[in-house]
């Protein structure tokens, strides 16, 4: 008996990537498109339909409006978060405040979660497997940036489940990333996993141990720093050329836009392999006088390297810092994984190459490699025979506030989980009879600009002077990632404690109904492709049928059994049009074998005359 | 490859006016030889076939007051002859709503009284005969049959209304005769079999009365029986048009009713229901929308084609994979100005639409 499928999801910013492991061997899944990684984009057309991947992405600009992107910079994120407050600044989509204090972006006529939007790739990414695979699939393992947290990990999560997915592990991209680079090597190294994505830069350092044993020393990044600004920064260079010479701003033209756009990727991603590219754009936009212009520019790597210098060397500053954090010299660096379509660009290899004084590994896939990662992870997941382990880190330091606002770090940024800690704490007040526990994660020295995970109160202390009273505080992280918190009275062994369930800011109920919605657009789906397909090769053989009727016609209707024929087969073609019309599957397909019968007749009667 | 691209691009009135429906007065000398996604058909007459009571006959005229309203759909509707074999027959819509200003080559509509505006209109010539040769097993098409003017896509509404003063007062004096009904389907299994009627919902508007120095019947007194009356309330002639199945024409009226006041409810009613016939019009002429075009041009002759920009923008999302309809999915471009555009391109070939 085969172990179950479980696929691996890079779900990422801008673009997601699946894969699998077929006979020991990781894979990545391409689309039906042919493409091996999908936009992770979503968006609602005007008569309601909704897209999702490339051809999302082709209307990104024309639809802004309505096309989600980058939502995963919102999930799990509450309302009151800056991050969210600058999506809201900046984002062509409408995002509002859930109810729950979540966040909820509005598409037409409906209010969607971002663990929803973000399920709708997810579901596509499911298609596609099943596809590939002819099979259902259930089980995935999903990556997350390590930066993120327990209530960003749990949205994930349930995006998942959203989706028609059992989740079974989350892991860490870079993780994910060194995972695939040292499958099947054996390799014990510390690596610097440069991820320079679409729309995020993140660099990890991490330490391969022996027996495919996997740890997070470090990690940082930028969460608005990606290859669409280089692309804005083409942009902007075109924008600019053609307002010089016509005095149009092609800003001001959606369609214009939306084709700059599409162009600016382009060109970026052909000068990582040319020396110079043409930007030709033909119509771009009609002057005044009505009569179209042509955009033509040609654009050389010299000239996208300056345009995005600054860009790259911020991606080297945040090196810088995260060695510094992690107290690593480069020469402690032995290996650099590059990760993200960005790295193809010849400037950031050598940017890398001469930050850390050693050519980068260029033996993975840069848009692949994650998703392999978490296809190796999956596989190894329900195969009892994998040696496999994978140590992953807590991604920010864990601690409770205390009196003034201060906060007290019990497991520190990057320690391996599972694990425990203990402290004692002390009342501030005389007489004190309670202390509120306030759980915390984050690095900050002021508690409250960490993220709040949950609190107790914990009461019956004796009455003493300040300080007299102690209280033993404990911290423990299971493997699954579940922080249990525990206050006890030492003196009266009296005891509170809380387990702290990450939420994405959801209900259960509400996952439930979303899961259920989209179940139905599953079915929806599956069943206008099946139409789809029937009606498609129900047209072609009745198409076929008319362009020979005449002739038959005129060769048999002589006899009665001609005669009777012809009446059968417009009986045919008329309850064809009629199912194709009534969009009825099951009548549709009822009518394809007596049309692919007379379809038969027909050639047969036609050859004999000929 | 570089002349040919070129003649297709240089000035000819016959691609310039590729918006306009009426362009299609049957194929010049040229045309005939190119290769064509159908053999054309008239699209005015279609929708009023796809009107017409199952029983046939002419359009009912539309009671007084009262909008047209063509039939409920489904059963009802009697099955228009396929796409493929149909003849070029009938009236068509006499302009298209206004897209932008009018090209040079383009035939300027008049905007003056009425008389002088007549002089003014261009007449074509009617098509070769032997352009009008019927698809086998489909009823011939009358030659001598009237053709309209080639309207410009660019005519504004006021013109528009202009030049309808002008061709009545026109087809008064020359007393034309009455449009002959269209010809009677053949027994055919395409005749039989096709169902694509316009799904048209007609609007639902509040009776209006026609001014009395215009009523129909006035009309007819003064200048014979088959005078179309131009009507002072642009209502009336909205309503008019759609009864007589210029739904560009009445799309027209709608839109600069609307263009003044955004809310009135009969011009909205009445711009949606047109957009709606136009779109399945431009629809059954394209065909079905699963297919694929492709682009027929050689890239770096692209920029000598005689198309505006948002042709160009359409133009951008043919790339040899993507469906008909995907490209209406994406190009963010109301619908039936995306099939036209589509349909512009086709005819102009510029684009050809891959069969299965």
């Amino acid at each position: 008996m085969t172990a179950e499928k479980v696929i691996g999801i890079d779900l990422g910013t801008t673009n997601s990537c699946v894969a699998i492991v077929e006979g020991g061997t990781p894979t990545v899944i391409p689309n039906r498109g042919g493409y091996k990684t999908t936009p992770s984009m979503v968006a609602v057309t005007e008569a309601g339909k909704r897209l999702v991947g490339h051809i999302a992405k082709r209307q990104a600009i024309t639809n802004a409006e309505y096309t989600v992107s980058a939502a995963k910079r919102l999930i799990g994120r509450k309302w009151s978060s800056p991050q969210v407050k600058n999506a809201v600044s900046t984002s062509s989509y409408k995002i509002v405040e859930g109810p729950h204090a979540d966040v909820r972006i509005a598409l037409r006529d409906k209010e969607y979660s971002v663990p929803e939007i973000s399920a709708m790739v997810l579901q596509e990414m499911k298609v596609i497997a099943e596809d590939y695979l002819g099979e259902p699939v259930s089980k995935a393992v999903v990556t997350v940036p390590a930066y993120f947290n327990d209530n960003q990990r749990q949205a994930t999560k349930d995006a998942g489940e959203i989706a028609g997915l059992d989740v079974i592990r989350i892991i860490n991209e870079p993780t994910a990333a060194a995972l695939s680079y040292g499958f099947g090597r054996n390799l014990e190294q510390v690596v610097a996993v440069y991820d320079f994505g679409g729309g995020t830069f993140d660099i990890s350092v991490l330490e391969i141990g022996a027996h495919g044993v996997f740890k997070v020393i470090a990690t940082a990044g930028d969460t608005f720093l990606g290859g669409e600004d280089v692309d804005a920064r083409i942009i902007d260079w075109l924008v600019q050329g053609f307002k010089t010479e016509h005095s149009i701003d092609l800003r001001q033209d959606r369609m214009a836009l939306q084709r700059l756009k599409d162009a600016a990727e382009k060109a970026k991603c052909e000068l990582s392999s040319v020396r110079e590219t043409e930007v030709n754009l033909p119509f771009i936009i009609s002057n005044g006088r009505n009569e179209a212009l042509h955009l033509q520019r040609t654009l050389t790597r010299e000239q996208l390297e300056e345009l995005s210098e600054d860009l790259i060397e911020r991606t080297v500053d945040i090196c810088r810092q995260t060695l510094l954090d992690a107290k690593l010299e480069k020469d402690e660096i032995e290996e650099v994984v590059l990760v993200g379509g960005m790295t193809r660009m010849p400037k950031i290899q050598s940017a890398v190459a001469a930050f850390f004084e050693r050519d980068p590994c260029k033996g993975v896939h840069p848009d692949e490699v994650v998703a392999l990662g978490a296809g190796i992870q999956g596989a190894a997941l329900v195969d009892d025979k994998a040696e496999m382990i994978l140590l992953d880190v807590t991604p920010h330091a864990l601690g409770i506030m205390t009196f003034g606002s201060y906060f007290e770090e019990l497991i520190p940024q990057n320690t391996t989980v599972p694990t425990h800690r203990q402290k004692i704490f002390t009342t501030s007040r005389d007489n004190q009879t309670a202390v509120k526990i306030l759980v915390m994660q984050g690095e900050n020295e002021n508690a409250e600009s960490n993220e709040l995970l949950g609190e107790f109160i914990l009461t019956g202390l004796k009455r003493a002077p300040k300080g007299q009273v102690e209280i033993e505080v404990t911290f423990e992280i299971n493997a699954d990632g579940i922080v249990s918190v525990r206050a006890k009275d030492l003196e009266t062994s009296l005891e509170q404690s809380i387990q702290v369930t990450a939420t994405s800011g959801l209900t259960q109920d509400e996952i439930k109904s979303m899961i259920e919605n989209a179940k139905d657009h599953m079915v929806e789906r599956r069943g206008s492709e099946e139409f789809e397909a029937a009606r498609q090769e129900a047209e072609k053989s009745v198409a076929e049928i008319e362009r020979l009727f005449p002739q038959v016609e005129q060769i048999v209707a002589s006899s009665d059994f001609g005669r009777d024929a012809i009446e059968k087969t417009k009986a045919i073609v008329g309850k064809t049009r009629d199912a194709i019309r009534k969009q009825d599957v099951a009548a549709v397909k009822e009518q394809l074998d007596g049309l692919t019968r007379t379809l038969r007749m027909f050639k047969g009667v036609v050859a004999k005359t000929q | 490859m570089a002349d040919e691209t070129k003649q297709k691009g240089a000035p000819d009135p016959e691609l310039d006016l590729g918006w306009d429906l009426d362009d299609d007065d049957g194929p010049t000398e040229g045309k005939s030889q190119r290769p064509t996604l159908a053999p054309p058909f008239d699209l005015a007459s279609y929708a009023k076939e796809a009107m017409v009571p199952q029983s046939g006959g002419p359009i009912p005229p539309p009671a007084a007051g009262k909008p047209s309203r063509p039939p409920p759909r489904a059963g009802s509707l009697p099955p228009p002859p396929p796409l493929p074999n149909r003849p070029l027959l009938g009236r068509r819509p006499s302009a298209f709503p206004p897209r932008s200003a009018p090209s040079p080559n383009t035939p300027k509509a008049p905007s003056g009284p009425p008389a002088a505006a007549a002089q003014a209109i261009p007449t074509p010539s009617p098509p070769p005969a032997q352009a009008m040769t019927p698809a086998v097993g489909m009823p011939a098409v009358n030659p001598e049959r009237p053709l309209s003017e080639p309207p410009s896509q660019r005519i504004t509404p006021r013109e528009m209304m202009a030049l309808e003063a002008a061709r009545t007062l026109t087809r008064t004096a020359e007393s034309t005769p009455a449009e002959p009904p269209p010809p009677s389907r053949g027994n055919t299994l395409l005749a039989l079999a096709n169902h694509r009627a316009p799904l048209l919902t007609p609007p639902r508007v509040p009776a209006v009365t026609l001014p009395s120095s215009t009523t129909p019947e006035a009309a007819a007194k003064a200048g014979g029986a088959n005078v179309r009356v131009v009507h002072a309330d642009p209502v009336v002639e909205m309503q008019e048009r759609f009864a007589l199945g210029d739904y560009s024409g009445a799309l027209v009226m709608a839109e600069s009713m609307l263009e003044e006041n955004p809310t009135h409810p009969e011009a909205r009613e009445y711009a949606e229901s047109c957009r709606s016939v136009l779109q399945q019009m431009y629809t059954a002429r394209i065909g079905p929308l699963h297919r694929v075009p492709v682009v027929d041009v050689a890239r770096d002759q692209l920029r000598w084609l005689s198309i505006d920009h948002r042709a160009g923008f359409i133009l951008s999302l043919v790339d040899g994979v993507s469906s008909l309809e995907m490209i209406l999915d994406v190009c963010g471009m109301p619908p039936l100005d995306a099939l036209r555009t589509l349909y512009e391109l086709v005819q102009q070939h510029v684009v050809s639409i891959q069969d299965d």
